[in-house]
């Protein structure tokens, strides 16, 4: 299953790069943030992996671990299997290598995924804020954030409207 | 437009000073919902229509990580009000395979019935709307009177007509009843012609197919490319529907087909192949209405679960075919009461981010004709 | 001082107008209570065909439609116009105040101005213009200029689409609807809607509209390219609810946007009056010839009668058109008036020109060839009814399968 894709990618990328674990429900590869395009570009055109299909881009906040882990879904037809890959980058000036000339549907959720979790990606044609307003203070999804009390001399708290 | 949003356009709009920016939604009668286009035109003429979304954000995915497992089932209906049994259903998959919950057969049965009646009344929305978009407002009232029967049977079965909260962790929240069977194989009885009187008054009607071919064309590289799912997906010729590849529940226990794109009028990947694949799912969902019908076994409708659901630290992503594609829902769990992280994908939020591809050089009313038949829902796209 | 008014009196009262016994007072009053009827006519048709169109869109749709107010919601369009009376007369900011005041006037005007040379029975008509068939179509474009004011005037882009895109439909239309007339005229040989209706016959085969493939043919653009100007769906453009919004008046509301679809329905009315005075033998009765027509006050009302169903039937296909069919695009609009509708008028007028040389009208030939033309034509009527009568009853089974009750539509129901 994925570790026959893992021994794959191993040939390739070498081990010290890549981490296979399957203590989870959906065995995942850990990979070396540096290498997360390039690894993406393998895996998309790679005649025996060929996984085409972009399912979903998701960051997980851990602060004690201080990172905030990439989570890709992507799958291939071919193989009728999906390939979950992981990468951590620091909760401090998290930056990553932008997957969106891989497959363009990555575009939107990393725009998404630095609108929530302030995720900088590089390389994107148009890194801005997707669902929040531009000019809105902090990144909600992140574990310590705090919902500011006034957004445009608004307040957002209810209870103390009454 | 405010000076800050100018700034965003690519460099080569308004190179022409005929071009002018054309503000579309939120409030638009053909947007689907609470939608802002940025449209760069001259006169007719799109240029380039940037998608501007979120005003319907409601944060579901932080609301997710302050209520517990079960407690959450409601905020998924709200994810997509159309198609709301397929989020329910996602999110329970994803806890039971977390929580490793066996679920009983007949309640499967029941996710399933319930779920292809939810696609039938979500594609008659979306083929109505898209008919209306075009200008014909009677097909979709006829499409509505057909959905209410639907709503009315959802009714008996779930007690809701649009947020169903049907489906529990570990099961479903009620059984169905001899009459409720009854009631459904009446409502297709009464339907599968429908959907032939439906196509004599409007998929074959030639200004409605003038309208939809070699309109907004999506090749099969692009539809991929951008992760267009379901519908839009198949619209452009590629078979994939999660229902057959990852079969999930009891859909590997049924035959049918997947219908996709052959360019049915015009070439392959355009508006009305979106549209039609969509007419023929709702025949392939009567059929595996019919056979669920059949083949429902008696037993338990719902698994034993504790009442205060710990699930110890894992994760896992769950998928099933919405009625507007694929639809996930990546779940962490970090041993306590709560998902650690939820992340929902929805199929409109892809299927929004190749409107600023596929628009240029289109018409200001094929734009609204792209839009329709890309099914996108607003509180989708956002969360 | 005295004198004057005497000289005033006189030339107002007691010198007789050139051609006519009444002096110029007399003369005053009659026009205004012609207009004044005219205006009557037309306002409540434009508001009672607003109800029956809604009426008649719910049995199409299914639906009830509007039911409540007064018996069986027949005072809807007075509730609606009340309604539209008491809001706000709201002018944008920044809007040219002056055109986006004076626009629904034009269009007011351009349209009642036609119905002066619409004729409602035998010799009823306002005016019986020497030109009234062009009159009426000159006059009816200022109701296009109203809406470019309109829709410019307002300072919103999607009224600016409705108004460009109903400048570029009636450019192309006009043309067509101008062709497609010709062939009548050359076989009337007067521009009058008098002369146009005494030169047809009342059966259906005296009819022009069944005198050769030719003009039949020329009904079909005719009707089309009236739709066209008339704004109705398919193309129905410079008011694209889903796509402009509401087009040219987006931004009117109270009274100035309600001269809108005034205007819009008093103009189906035109649109069926033409169409049935052009090629469905207006107020001509079967079995009456003129001479005896013109004796009898009772033939006379039979007469407006038989012009008023001819013209009810053609409103009810519009209408039934509007609820059925989708809207074409702004390119396949002109492309359709471009490549299909004015060659084929082209190649109709000469068709009719050559038809009129070897089949002249009193000819037993030309007779019988248009009791074939009217045999195809009927054969066109009844296949259409039998395609609506199919669809009723597929859904009244459709429908009784699924209640276990049978729709109860009683007969004195309207519409």
């Amino acid at each position: 299953m994925i570790s026959k894709v893992y021994t794959i990618l191993v040939d390739r990328f070498g081990e010290d790069a890549l981490l296979y674990f399957d203590d989870t429900l959906n065995p995942y590869i850990q990979v070396n943030p540096e290498q997360i395009q390039m690894l993406c570009i393998f895996m998309r055109y790679n005649p025996a992996l060929k996984f085409s299909f972009f399912f979903s881009l998701c960051g997980v906040d851990y602060p004690e671990k201080n990172q905030i882990t990439m989570v890709y879904h992507l799958f291939s037809m071919k193989q009728k299997k999906m390939c979950v890959l992981k990468t951590s980058v620091s909760r401090k000036n998290p930056e990553l290598e932008s997957i969106e000339s891989v497959w363009k549907a990555a575009g939107w959720f990393e725009r998404e995924l630095y609108d929530l979790l302030g995720v900088n990606f590089t390389n994107h044609s148009n890194m801005k804020r997707l669902l929040l307003p531009d000019d809105w203070v902090g990144h909600p999804l992140r574990k310590d954030y705090e919902e500011p009390s006034f957004y445009h001399d608004m307040e957002t708290s209810r209870n103390r409207i009454s | 437009m405010p000076e800050s949003e100018l700034k965003y356009l690519k460099p080569q709009a308004l190179a022409f000073k005929e071009e002018m920016i054309l503000n579309m939604g939120p409030q638009h009668p053909s947007t689907h919902g609470v939608l802002n286009f940025l449209v760069v035109t001259d006169g007719e003429v799109i240029h380039q229509a940037l998608p501007n979304v979120g005003y319907l954000h409601r944060g579901i995915e932080k609301l997710a990580e302050q209520t517990s497992y079960t407690g959450f089932i409601p905020f998924t209906d709200r994810i997509d009000y159309l198609a709301a049994m397929f989020a329910n259903h996602v999110y329970v998959l994803a806890v039971e395979s977390l929580a490793e919950i066996e679920v009983p057969e007949r309640a499967q049965f029941l996710r399933v019935i319930a779920c292809e009646l939810n696609r039938i009344a979500s594609h008659l929305i979306s083929t109505g709307a898209l008919a209306l978009d075009i200008g014909a407002s009677t097909p979709f009232v006829h499409w509505i009177r057909e959905r209410e029967c639907i709503n009315d049977i959802m009714e008996a079965i779930c007690g809701a007509r649009l947020t169903y909260s049907y489906m529990r962790v570990g099961g479903v929240s009620r059984d169905i009843s001899q009459k409720i069977v009854d009631d459904i194989y009446k409502f297709l009885d009464h339907f599968e012609p429908i959907i032939d009187e439906y196509n004599r008054l409007i998929s074959f009607n030639e200004i409605f197919v003038r309208r939809l071919a070699d309109v907004a064309i999506i090749s099969p590289v692009d539809a991929v490319n951008f992760g267009l799912v379901g519908p839009n997906l198949r619209g452009s010729g590629i078979t994939m529907d999660i229902r057959k590849i990852i079969p999930y529940s009891v859909y590997d226990q049924f035959d049918f087909d997947i219908p996709i794109g052959k360019g049915f009028k015009g070439s392959l990947g355009d508006c009305y192949d979106r549209y039609f694949v969509r007419i023929l799912e709702i025949k392939e969902s009567c059929s595996i209405l019919r056979q669920a019908l059949s083949q429902i076994p008696k037993g338990d409708i719902k698994a034993k679960v504790k009442r205060k659901l710990k699930i110890k630290e894992n994760e896992c992503y769950a998928c099933v075919e919405s009625a507007r594609g694929e639809m996930g829902m990546y779940l962490v769990s970090d041993g306590s009461d709560r998902p650690y992280r939820l992340k929902i994908k929805t199929g409109s939020f892809t299927a929004m981010s190749i409107v600023e591809k596929v628009s240029q050089g289109l018409m200001v009313a094929d734009l609204i004709a792209l839009i329709g038949s890309l099914d996108v829902v607003a509180p989708e796209i956002d969360r | 001082m005295k004198e004057n008014a005497n000289l005033l009196f006189v030339f107002l009262f007691k010198t007789p107008i050139e051609g006519s016994g009444y002096s110029l007072a007399w003369y005053i009053l009659f026009v205004f209570i012609i207009a004044g009827a005219l205006l009557f006519f037309a306002a409540n048709f434009a508001g009672i065909t607003s109800f029956i169109e809604r009426r008649i869109a719910a049995r199409i749709q299914t639906r009830v439609g509007p039911n409540v107010v007064g018996p069986q919601g027949i005072l809807q369009w007075v509730a609606d116009g009340i309604k539209l009376l008491l809001k706000e007369d709201l002018i944008p900011d920044r809007a040219d105040q002056f055109l986006f005041r004076v626009a629904p006037y034009f269009v007011f005007s351009g349209l009642f101005a036609a119905f002066v040379a619409l004729p409602f029975g035998y010799g009823i008509v306002a005016a019986d213009l020497n030109v009234g068939v062009y009159y009426i179509f000159a006059i009816t474009s200022l109701v296009v200029v109203g809406i470019i004011m309109g829709g410019w005037s307002s300072n919103s882009k999607w009224a600016l689409f409705g108004a460009l895109r109903s400048a570029a439909q009636i450019i192309s239309y006009e043309i067509p609807t101008a062709l497609s007339l010709i062939p009548v005229i050359m076989l009337t040989g007067s521009l009058s809607t008098q002369d146009i209706i005494k030169a047809q016959g009342g059966l259906p085969w005296d009819w022009f509209v069944f005198h050769s493939p030719f003009t039949f043919v020329c009904f079909v653009v005719f009707f089309i390219s009236a739709l066209a100007e008339g704004n109705r769906i398919p193309f129905d453009l410079p008011e694209a609810e889903s796509e402009l919004v509401s087009g040219y008046n987006t931004e009117y509301s109270g009274f100035r946007f309600l001269v809108f679809p005034m205007a819009e329905w008093a103009n189906l009315w035109v649109i069926a009056a033409m169409v049935s005075l052009t090629y469905l033998g207006g107020w001509q009765v079967p079995f009456v010839s003129i001479e005896t027509l013109s004796g009898s006050l009772v033939l006379i009302f039979l007469s407006v009668a038989v012009f008023v169903i001819k013209t009810s039937i053609v409103v009810f296909i519009v209408m039934q058109l509007r609820w059925t069919l989708p809207r074409v695009r702004v390119d396949q609009m002109t492309q359709l008036c471009w490549t299909y509708l004015v060659p084929f008028c082209l190649v109709a007028i000469v068709g009719t020109m050559i038809w009129m040389l070897i089949f002249p009208w009193e000819t037993r030939v030309a007779l019988l060839l248009r009791l074939m033309m009217f045999g195809i034509g009927f054969a066109f009527c009844f296949f259409y009814v039998r395609r609506i009568r199919f669809n009723y009853f597929n859904d009244k089974t459709a429908y009784e399968n699924l209640k276990k009750k049978s729709p109860w539509y009683p007969i004195w129901r309207l519409p």
